[in-house]
């Protein structure tokens, strides 16, 4: 069940962030290139070249999930 | 082994669908006999009578009084499954109950409880408010489709193929080369995928319906919440015409496509489809245009996915193919799928929790998700 109401505007090429739950996994497909970028829930993020191998490093999370440090 | 998820609802017909008559419908294996009682409500028992196993819903058997009596022997049943009447013979045997299934009529789609009758929750039905909503117009239809359901999973998370399977009807150049968005909410249970075109091409589909001439800012986002429901918010608009910065969004045309994917048997479907708008809410032309257009939208995927189906039918285990960048949502549905196929087994069968994505190991978190 969901409650859906108009998008924010805002860039249309990057798409905005529509689910807001704990543990949602985003996927960009980055503009102009054939990358994607895939960010866990944990803040940990990665770039990839096929959708498998992506997958399959999101769903391993806590694995191979290093969060980026944190800047002052 | 099945390749179909119990213990979860799916959309068993159109409200519409259903009336005083007999009705007959085989759900993920199962066939279901419906009707709706004097009182109003569907009722759905097992369309095999506990004797000799003949159809309830087939000829001679009939409808008398809220109450079907098998056309073979006589055996009589009431709405709720249990057997009033044996012919020649006053005791009822303790067994002779037809399988009542949980149902819920909601959002203008009669839901079905496929499994555990115990685990069905009616609050986990997906919505899709605008199938019923006086503030919409809706046409609908459904469509056999003779190919597994996940084959219909993966044509529609993934909407690139309509720059070529449907072109000139709602496919343009842009929409197979538009980056996307995905998120996939796993305690949730939602796969979204995002597509937004700022300056694209006006396919007829919405040139006729909208009366927009030029080229368009379109918006596809896509809902899914595996396994059954399917829905698609397009936002149509002059090219550069955004929502408001207060959320409002008048200057705008809105469609939502709907789509249950119900599995019929291992290897057919049942392809219901919806559109509704929130434009030309009175303009009979405007809804026979979208609901004939649509209609031959979804007929040229069923003629390839029937192909398909074939093909792959014929294949042996484990053939290759290869997924790229347009699948990542698509990919995201089929393991989502997967995991609600071994949760639906029984214990013994099923996949240990230990091999489960991190998120679903978490403490179970409301399914209603929170959207912006």
């Amino acid at each position: 069940m969901s409650d859906v109401v108009t998008s924010p505007p805002g860039d249309v090429g990057r798409n905005p962030p529509v689910l807001q739950g704990q543990h949602v996994y985003r996927v960009h497909w980055a503009l102009g290139t054939d990358r994607l970028h895939a960010m866990c829930f944990c803040g940990a993020d990665r770039e990839f070249e096929e959708p498998i191998e992506l997958w399959n490093w999101l769903h391993a999370h806590p694995e191979g999930h290093r969060p980026p440090a944190v800047t002052r | 082994m099945s390749t179909i998820p119990r213990n979860q609802w799916y959309v068993a017909a159109w409200g519409r669908e259903i009336g005083a008559d007999l009705f007959a419908r085989t759900i993920c294996n199962e066939p279901i006999l419906f009707w709706r009682t004097r009182a109003g409500a569907v009722t759905a028992l097992s369309d095999r009578c506990v004797h000799r196993r003949f159809p309830l819903s087939q000829a001679p058997s009939r409808l008398v009084d809220d109450q079907v009596v098998c056309g073979y022997h006589g055996f009589t049943y009431g709405a709720d499954g249990g057997c009033t009447v044996v012919p020649g013979q006053t005791r009822v045997p303790r067994t002779a109950k037809l399988t009542r299934y949980p149902v819920v009529e909601q959002d203008a789609c009669v839901w079905i409880w496929i499994g555990d009758p115990a685990k069905a929750d009616a609050t986990r039905i997906p919505r899709a408010p605008w199938l019923d909503s006086p503030d919409w117009t809706t046409v609908n239809g459904m469509e056999p489709l003779q190919a597994r359901f996940g084959l219909l999973l993966d044509n529609l998370l993934d909407l690139s193929h309509e720059t070529y399977l449907h072109a000139g009807y709602i496919g343009t150049p842009e929409v197979a080369a538009t980056p996307i968005t995905t998120e996939v909410d796993e305690d949730a249970g939602i796969v979204y995928v995002s597509r937004r075109m700022a300056d694209a091409e006006c396919p007829s589909f919405y040139a006729d319906s909208t009366g927009i001439r030029g080229r368009i800012t379109r918006w596809q986002d896509i809902e899914f919440t595996p396994p059954c429901l399917y829905k698609l918010h397009s936002r149509i608009a002059p090219a550069g015409v955004l929502p408001r910065e207060d959320g409002s969004d008048p200057d705008a045309f809105h469609v939502e496509v709907v789509y249950a994917i119900t599995p019929e048997t291992e290897h057919s479907t049942h392809d219901f489809w919806s559109v509704s708008r929130d434009f030309a809410r009175d303009d009979d032309t405007v809804s026979e245009f979208l609901a004939t257009n649509n209609r031959t939208v979804v007929l040229q995927d069923v003629a390839a996915l029937n192909v398909l189906e074939q093909v792959i039918a014929s294949e042996p285990a484990g053939y290759q193919e290869l997924s790229i960048n347009i699948d990542t949502g698509g990919l995201a549905a089929r393991r989502m799928i997967a995991r609600m196929v071994a949760d639906g087994r029984p214990a013994d069968a099923a996949q240990p929790a230990a091999t489960r994505p991190a998120a679903r190991q978490a403490e179970p978190a409301a399914r209603q998700a929170v959207l912006r």
